[in-house]
């Protein structure tokens, strides 16, 4: 009896200790220093969206390190992208996410706006 | 004094029982739900002629006649004629009610960027909706500022001196070792 209570004793304290975190948002893409840097210097080519983008999206989304998936780096989007789909990561947009509050920045922006801008930074950046 | 069996298996379960509590009670903890009820970050609804504001955490919401999000000062001049209460709106991170109005929240964020700069004085001009890495990134192409890495992140820094000036033009690891260096 006392070996059964040991050993039921020692497979609670095992399952307790190896539950696993619980799960939220993609899986984080650790970008390459390549993309690091591109993400510094990537600019929408449309002046009115390059404004935007300066004003709003590039204080998180060109720096590493701030959890914000990398202008150009194609890898951290995708999970997203799939997971979302374009209209989820709009809405994501609308509602905020992580750091970025509700209409992330930009509350003059329209929806296309922002569908032209997570184009923009889910695109492979070309150096 | 010899070992029994009954010592050890003993000692064992009580081992066990002294991993298992706190283990469960972490399990336990981890599983709660800490979410108030009807609690949701988003945008509230708007009703028809308004519009929906809300802060990064959700805690400050309203729904104002409209945000106005001027690019020129007539077009600021024209929101905020006739406004009744106007609040000014910035990164909505704050968790105080300074924002919520149910008239005219203004938004500078257009106000954006560089307006002007002297190299010699260290004065700049900068709109005031200008964020502050937009204003470190620009300042940092107008030589009056210093991009600096910091473990993998690297990070535009405020500091119009002139050891920082110089360091602008060197690569980031270099600039590091200098500002280390010149002691900022």
């Amino acid at each position: 009896v006392v070996r059964k209570f040991c050993g039921l004793l020692l497979l609670a304290s095992i399952s307790a200790c190896s539950q696993p975190p619980a799960e939220s948002g993609p899986a984080i893409v650790v970008p390459d220093a390549v993309h690091v840097s591109l993400a510094e210097t990537l600019v929408p080519a449309d002046p009115t969206l390059a404004a935007i983008y300066d004003r709003s999206c590039r204080a998180c989304h060109a720096l590493d390190g701030l959890g914000a998936p990398l202008s150009g780096h194609t890898a951290a989007w995708t999970p997203r992208l799939e997971e979302r789909g374009l209209e989820g990561v709009l809405a994501s947009v609308h509602t905020g996410r992580g750091a970025m509050p509700p209409m992330g920045y930009c509350p003059d922006c329209t929806d296309e706006d922002f569908r032209a801008l997570i184009e923009f930074m889910s695109t492979e950046g070309q150096p | 004094m010899s070992t029994t069996r009954r010592a050890i298996l003993l000692g064992s379960a009580g081992l066990a029982t002294a991993v298992a509590i706190p283990g469960v009670q972490y399990a336990a903890w981890s599983m709660k739900d800490f979410t108030r009820d009807g609690y949701n970050p988003g945008l509230p609804p708007a009703p028809d002629g308004e519009v929906a504001w809300s802060n990064w955490s959700g805690i400050q919401q309203s729904t104002p006649k409209q945000i106005a999000v001027p690019a020129t000062e007539d077009e600021l001049a024209t929101a905020i004629t006739g406004a009744q209460r106007v609040r000014p709106v910035g990164s909505g991170h704050s968790f105080t009610g300074l924002v919520p109005s149910e008239h005219l929240i203004v938004d500078a964020s257009r106000f954006s960027g560089l307006v002007s700069s002297d190299a010699a004085t260290g004065i700049v001009t900068i709109g005031a909706g200008t964020r502050i890495r937009q204003a470190a990134r620009e300042l940092d192409a107008a030589g009056l500022a210093c991009r600096i890495c910091r473990t993998s992140m690297c990070r535009h820094w405020l500091a119009p001196s002139p050891h920082q000036r110089t360091a602008r033009a060197v690569r980031c690891s270099r600039c590091t070792r200098m500002s280390k260096a010149s002691g900022s």
